[in-house]
Parts: C-alpha cells; structure tokens; sequence
C-alpha cells in the first residue's frame, strides 16, 4: 500500500519537483571549492593555535534524557529547524508511530492503538521541563497553536512509549511527551523572527537570551500568529439550507504567546502563557451551520520554580513547585439562539524527590507529591457545574545493578485522591540486558490509570451531554519488549514490541435515554498489539536519516477495530546541507494507513510529503527559511469526531507554503 | 500564480547565498577533543612516578566521544599515552587521567567525590563541570573548543598544571 501510494506520487511530473532535482545538483558544483587539506596531525600543533581552531560539531545521534526504561525517539531543535516543524503537533507526525488528527479547532495526539479525535485526554502526559501542562478540565495537550511554546523554543522533544504512571500518576497512560525547553545562552542576544504563509498567515517572534557573567541564565521570548484560513466545504451539509456545505471566513485562527525563564545556581523559575481564538467551521454539536460567530478560545498559564541540591555525595534533591491555570470561552448559535460558554480551571501543586546512591549497585529515587485541582468549573447556559479535587501521591524506584550488563529498575507509585477518597497504585518491572555494549534489550511490565476528568464525569449543558458522576477510573496492563541497538555514536536503532490490556475505558457514547445526548461511560475493555521500528543515523557531512514503521492492531472486548487507529505507519525524515552547507534540504515523508470513522466507514489511508529548506549563508546572522507542505497536493481528510456530526471525515490542507526569516542582533 | 513567486524567490535567495561563499579550515570536534587530552596530559606533572605510561581512562559509553586512535599509543615526554574502557568511575583510581563526557553529567558529584585528592585528572565535557570540582572542563564557544580549569581541585590532587595551560584557559577556579 506504502508503496504504491508513494510511486503514484513519485511519478507525478511536477514542476517543482523537476526543479529540485535538476537545480539544486548543477547550483552545489558551481560553487565547488576544495578546502584545503589539513596536513599536520593535531597533537603537532602547538595549544595555542588549537584554541583559534574552528571545530565541526560532530555528527552524533541525540541519547535520551528521559530517565525511562522504555522506547524513546527524540527530536531535537536541528531537527525541528531542519522539517521546518511549526507546531508540536508537526514534530509529533513526524514520530515513530504518532500520528495526530485536526478537526479544525483541536489537534488530537494517536499513538498505540488509540487516537480518537474529540477525545481530548489523548492519553499522553506532555512534560515542559517537567511541569505537567495538560489542563485540569479536559486533561488536553494543546498540540496546534492552542499550545504553550512556539517550537523555536524547543531544545529537544522526547516521546517515552508505555505507561509512566509509576513516575507520573494520574493521566499518564500510554506514554509521555517530555518537552525540554532552550536556554537563554542557545540564543545569545537578541532574535526576531517573521513569517508568511498560505492561507493569509502570519507570525512574529521576539525573544531574547543571554547567560549572565555570574552564571544566571535568562529567557523571554513572546510572539504572535495570524491565519485567515480558508473557506471550506462539507459535503454532509450540502444544502441551500446550509449555503450548499460551503463556510466563508470561518476558519480564522490567532494566539499570542509569552514564555520566560531564569536559572540562576540551583534556581529555576519559569513560565508560560497562550491565548488562541479559533474559528469553528464545523458546527460541532449541532450549531447553525456557516453562522458567525462561531469561535472558542483557549487560554493556558504556568508558572513554576524549581530547585535542585545534594546533600553530601549521594543525595540529590529536586522539588518544583507549580501553579497552572485554563479559560475557555466558546460562542457559537443554535437554531438562532446565541450560546456562550466560560470554563476554568486553576490548579497548584509541589512535588519533591531525591535520588540517593550511597548504596553500592543501588540508584533510589523517593519522591511524593501534593496537586489541588481547586477549580475546576464548567459555566453553562443552564447553570454552572463546580468541582474541586485533590490527589496525594507517594513513590518509590530503584536501579537495581545485578551485574555488568543486567540492570533490574522497579518502582510502584501510590495515588490517594481526596474527591473519591480511594487510592490506586502504578507499578512497573523491568529488566535491562546489556548483551553488548552498543545493544542493550529492556523487559518490561508496567500498569497506568486515568481517572475520569471533570469534563468526562461533569459537564451537563442540556442540549449535548449528561453528566455520569459514576464514571471510574480506566486502567491499562502493558507489556513491552523493546531492543537498543547503537553501533557508534552517529547511528541507533530502535525496536519495540507491545501488548496493552486496557480496561473500563472512558469514551463518549449515545445516551440511552435519549440518543441526541452523549454521555461518558466505562464502555469496555480493549487489547492493543503492536510493534514499531526506528533507524536514525547522522553523518559528519551533515546529513540525517530517520525513518520508522509501526503497526498496530487495537480492538475492543467484541474485537471490533477503534475509531481513528490506523494499522500501518511510516516515516521518513532525510536532510542534508548543500551548496558547501550553506543550504540545506529537509525531506518529510507521513503515510497513516486507511482507518475507520465514526460511523464505521474506512477512511483512505494517505501519504504527504514536506519540503524545507533552509538557508544560512544570505547574510551575517540571517536565516531563511521555506516550507513547502503537502508538496503533492494530496487530497486526504482526518476522522471527525462525534461531535461534529454528521460530519464523518474533516478535509486537510493542500498543498501550503511558509517563509521564515530569522535574524540575530549579535 | 503563488507557485512560480515562491520558486523566484528560493531562486534568488541561492543565487545570493553563492555570491557570499567563505571558507576557513575546521576540525573535527572529537579529533580536537583527542588533540586537547593529548595537551592536558602534555602539560601535567604526576606527583608520583607513572612508570612508561600514562594511563587515559574513559568510560565505556563515552568511547566515541574523540578519535581515540589519533592519541593512542603516542609518546608524551617518553611516556606511551594508552586508553583504557572501565565499565565505572570506581576503577578510576588507577589512571592518570579520567574522562567523562556530557552524558555523565549526573554522576560528576559522584566521581569527584570518590576521587578526592586522588592524583588523577579529571577531564570533562560537562556544563559547570569544572565549578563542580572536575580538574579541566571543554566547551564549545563560537565554534571553538576552550576549557576551564579547577586549578584548587588540581592542586588537592598534588597535580601541577604548566603556566603554559593555565595561561590559555577561559576561566581559572
């Protein structure tokens, strides 16, 4: 199917294809110089002279920082330079076995078996330098431009598969997102950063960087974005009732963005904040159709301060303590009726652990953690719906060196939650092999829950969805058999091979009273089995690969195939510089396999492909950067979710461009 | 038509980036690293006598972190420069030199605690690797390899670094 799909495209004449290929060759041996041999061995020359010596950074595959005996991929912040990643939604498609869904208002993360959209939870914890950021209302990530940070200010983006309940508690389910963020020393001075793109769009960057003589590292940065969108067409509403399925200018999107930090000693203090308004074209719930306004907006807020310390030689300590806070606001209109809704949500939080190794082939981590969820309301036409909840946790791990090459890692976390006055324990096994210095082989066996959230078991508006106080906790069991195989530094490749047993798990469903309502329920077990492969390598020239396949067979307990949970996915990243590096070219290939909407219709599978590339050599400190998404024009659509019905499948973007201009003040 | 624009515009912004073409002689980073470690022990009076060798030590997952084959087997003051794979820091104790790279970074406490006042020096890549009691710390600045020294850790270990080095340092502790 990959391959068919990808020599249809391939043997597509395309003009710009043809230009790629025929320009780019003949413009790199125009300029062909040869660098002049360095004939003298190094240790001959004198320090002095080493010291004025310019050095090439050295190829070298990215190794996790992600303390997890589990899969992990990485990119890092050449990589999102070199896709030309705009949002954290585009550097998740890009990984092995992610894909990501947008019905035009959210994008929805789906990874191992499950990929729901409109289920917001996603199941995935998403980590920005350790703060939970997920919202205490929907549990959602923010993938789009609803999201925290812009991606310029990502430093690396780790995707840790399996369940992290053991380290992370409530909510983090089939893996983690863990965002490492910039410093201020990576910028050095001042940027600004401008861009165009199809479609009307715009964005503006300004962030500044420095590390202070006296070590304190500091970062603000705030940008804003601009998209006119487009005019669609939904074939569900093909009417003159509803302007024969056609929406006009109500696909716009906008957001701010402002993000600080400082580092000073021990001291971390950092925060964030993002207000985006989006148009929603799909009458989601209901709503008149083509009718303005229809719009929401999501504000998310953090604040966090952490400080590290030993105590003697063996003890390290951590404690961050964070306050974190979600508005949401939606207009939109019923049968002529204007509807308004404002949901908040405030929570804070501390939590504190150390790692000791004063016992020989020991490495223990302790930890506990405190998190108010002190507001978490709902205010609705019909009233408002007010919730507050508290969870008290405690965890235990250590690192168990049996021998030279086997490494034994088990931890159990204990969750108490104050509103259902019960507590649940997360454990994880597992077992590391070394066979070779350059593989390694983990086993392991760990359990995750997700408690229902206050939108899943609250939210009662009335006209869409009852509430289902009732709703418990769902629970996954997984084991996974994952293989490291590292011959040198500039290559990895990774394999893993999963089972995950989840039960009771929370989706939305028709109401049996009455099928125009949904209601959250417990609505059954589910088994997912699948494996996924990665290679990646970098060489000294500058050039990278990194290419993935995964397939998935997720079912629930009748074993009928999940909504929106494709079976094959593959990836394929390639770049490298050209013309003596001063440009470089930046390949990303997708294909998500066919997969099965709401309504059990098989959705087409689909490949797109993206082209950056990016110039450093135009001027001193300069940096131009154009991407070309969805090159082929590729006609494909994502599963909507229930809420947008009758609409089964959500048309994406066609062929789109985007010109980045970076400058730095040095 | 948008296409055609976008395609003028790459096109000029090329033919632009040619016209500004600069070269400059550049280095490998794990060579300069190599080269680096041959200086420091180059530059380094051992208290006790090391008999032939001295003995570089590294860390099993640090092995490609610089050309070990550039600097093996070299002679340094008549001396054969060797290098040694331990699988941990607690063998350490035994070379003259020890290295570790960034990748260490959270068992630098650790290994300098263990190998206090002992007369090895400790080299690393570690960010504030120096200011945390390791002996030399590289670092990458402005596409060039530099290093700070932790001269009162060198001077515990009954190590003497050569004015030489010190001079060229970017920060002296």
């Amino acid at each position: 199917m990959l391959k068919a799909n990808l020599s249809l495209t391939l043997i597509r004449r395309h003009v710009f294809y043809a230009w790629i290929i025929t320009t780019f060759p003949c413009a790199a041996v125009a300029v062909e110089v040869t660098a002049p041999a360095g004939t003298t061995p190094l240790i001959d020359i004198p320090l002095d002279q080493l010291v004025e010596t310019e050095v090439i950074t050295a190829a070298k595959v990215a190794r996790q920082v992600s303390d997890a005996p589990s899969a992990v991929s990485i990119v890092t912040a050449e990589d999102i330079k070199n896709y030309g990643y705009r949002t954290l939604a585009e550097v998740i498609g890009s990984m092995r076995g992610l894909y990501t869904s947008y019905d035009r208002i959210y994008t929805y993360m789906g990874g191992r078996g499950f990929g729901r959209t409109g289920d917001y939870a996603g199941r995935v914890m998403l980590l920005i330098d350790g703060y939970q950021a997920n919202d205490n209302l929907y549990n959602a990530s923010y993938l789009g431009h609803d999201g925290l940070l812009d991606t310029e200010l990502i430093d690396r983006v780790e995707y840790v598969s399996g369940p992290g309940s053991v380290t992370y508690g409530n909510g983090a389910f089939y893996g983690i997102i863990n965002i490492i963020t910039k410093k201020g020393h990576d910028f050095n001075g001042l940027q600004v950063s401008a861009s165009i793109g199809s479609y009307g769009t715009n964005k503006e960057r300004i962030t500044y960087g420095k590390r202070l003589d006296n070590g304190a590292d500091i970062l603000v940065s705030t940008s804003v974005y601009k998209s006119n969108g487009q005019n669609l067409h939904f074939k569900e509403y093909n009417s003159p009732a509803t302007n024969n399925g056609n929406t006009r200018n109500l696909d716009e999107e906008g957001n701010r963005r402002y993000f600080a930090k400082a580092q000073f000693e021990q001291w971390a203090l950092e925060g964030g904040y993002v207000n985006r308004i989006k148009d929603d074209p799909t009458a989601s719930y209901g709503a008149d159709f083509n009718v303005r306004p229809n719009w929401v907006r999501d504000a998310s807020g953090f604040v966090s301060l952490k400080h590290n310390d030993s105590i003697g030689k063996d003890v390290n300590t951590s404690t961050q303590l964070y306050y974190g806070q979600y508005t949401y606001n939606a207009r939109a209109a019923f049968s002529g009726d204007p509807y308004k809704e404002t949901d908040v949500g405030r929570w804070w939080g501390v939590d504190s652990k150390l790692t000791d190794t004063h016992f020989a082939n020991h490495k223990i981590l302790l930890g506990g953690e405190y998190r108010s969820d002190y507001q978490q309301d709902f205010y609705l036409p019909v009233g408002a719906v007010r919730n507050n909840s508290y969870m008290a946790s405690v965890y235990a791990q250590d690192e168990y060196t049996l021998t030279d090459n086997i490494n034994l890692n088990f931890g159990t976390r204990l969750d108490y939650s104050g509103e259902r006055k019960s507590s649940y324990i997360s454990p994880r096994l597992a077992l590391m092999y070394s066979p070779l210095t350059s593989t390694t082989i983990k086993a392991s066996y760990a359990s995750a829950f997700r408690r229902p959230n206050a939108y899943e078991k609250y939210y009662d508006d009335g006209t869409s969805q009852v509430a289902n106080t009732g709703l418990k906790k769902e629970l996954v069991n997984a084991a996974e058999l994952v293989l490291e195989h590292r011959p040198d530094s500039k290559t990895r490749l990774l394999g893993s091979l999963y089972h995950y047993y989840t039960k009771k798990l929370i989706a939305s469903n028709e109401y049996v009273f009455d099928s125009s309502f949904q209601q959250y329920i417990n609505l059954s077990d589910s088994k997912t089995k699948g494996f996924d492969i990665e290679l990646e390598r970098r060489w000294d020239s500058g050039m990278h690969i990194r290419s993935s396949y995964a397939w998935q067979l997720a079912e629930d307990s009748q074993g009928l195939w999940l909504t929106n949970s494709p079976k094959h996915l593959a990836k394929l990243n390639f770049s490298m510089p050209f013309m003596h590096k001063k440009m470089r070219a930046g390949l990303d290939l997708q294909y998500i396999g066919e997969r099965a909407s709401e309504f059990r219709t098989v959705v087409g599978g689909y490949t797109l492909v993206n082209l950056t590339l990016t110039s450093l050599a135009i001027a001193p400190n300069l940096q131009v950067s154009a991407s070309i998404r969805n090159l082929f024009a590729r006609n494909y659509a994502h599963i909507a979710s229930s809420a947008a019905m009758p609409i089964a499948a959500i048309p994406q973007d066609g062929r789109n461009f985007w010109l980045q201009m970076t400058y730095d003040f040095k | 038509m948008m296409l055609r624009h976008f395609i003028k515009l790459l096109l000029s912004l090329l033919l632009f980036g040619v016209a500004t073409t600069v070269h400059a002689e550049a280095v490998p980073e794990t060579e300069m690293r190599a080269a680096y470690l041959y200086n420091f022990a180059l530059f380094t009076d051992w208290p006790n006598p090391t008999g032939d060798t001295i003995r570089l030590c590294i860390l099993k997952a640090d092995q490609t972190d610089f050309a070990t084959e550039k600097i093996e087997n070299k002679l340094i003051n008549g001396k054969l420069l060797t290098i040694t794979t331990i699988s941990s820091s607690n063998a350490a104790k035994g070379c003259q030199m020890l290295y570790i790279s960034s990748y260490q970074s959270s068992s630098v406490r650790k290994i300098v605690a263990e190998l206090e006042d002992t007369p090895v020096l400790t080299v690393t890549d570690t960010e504030n690797g120096a200011a945390q009691g390791m002996m030399i710390e590289m670092l990458l600045d402005n596409n060039r390899l530099g290093f700070k020294v932790n001269n009162k850790a060198v001077r515990r270990a009954n190590l003497t670094l050569s004015a030489k080095l010190l001079r060229l340092a970017k920060t002296i502790y």
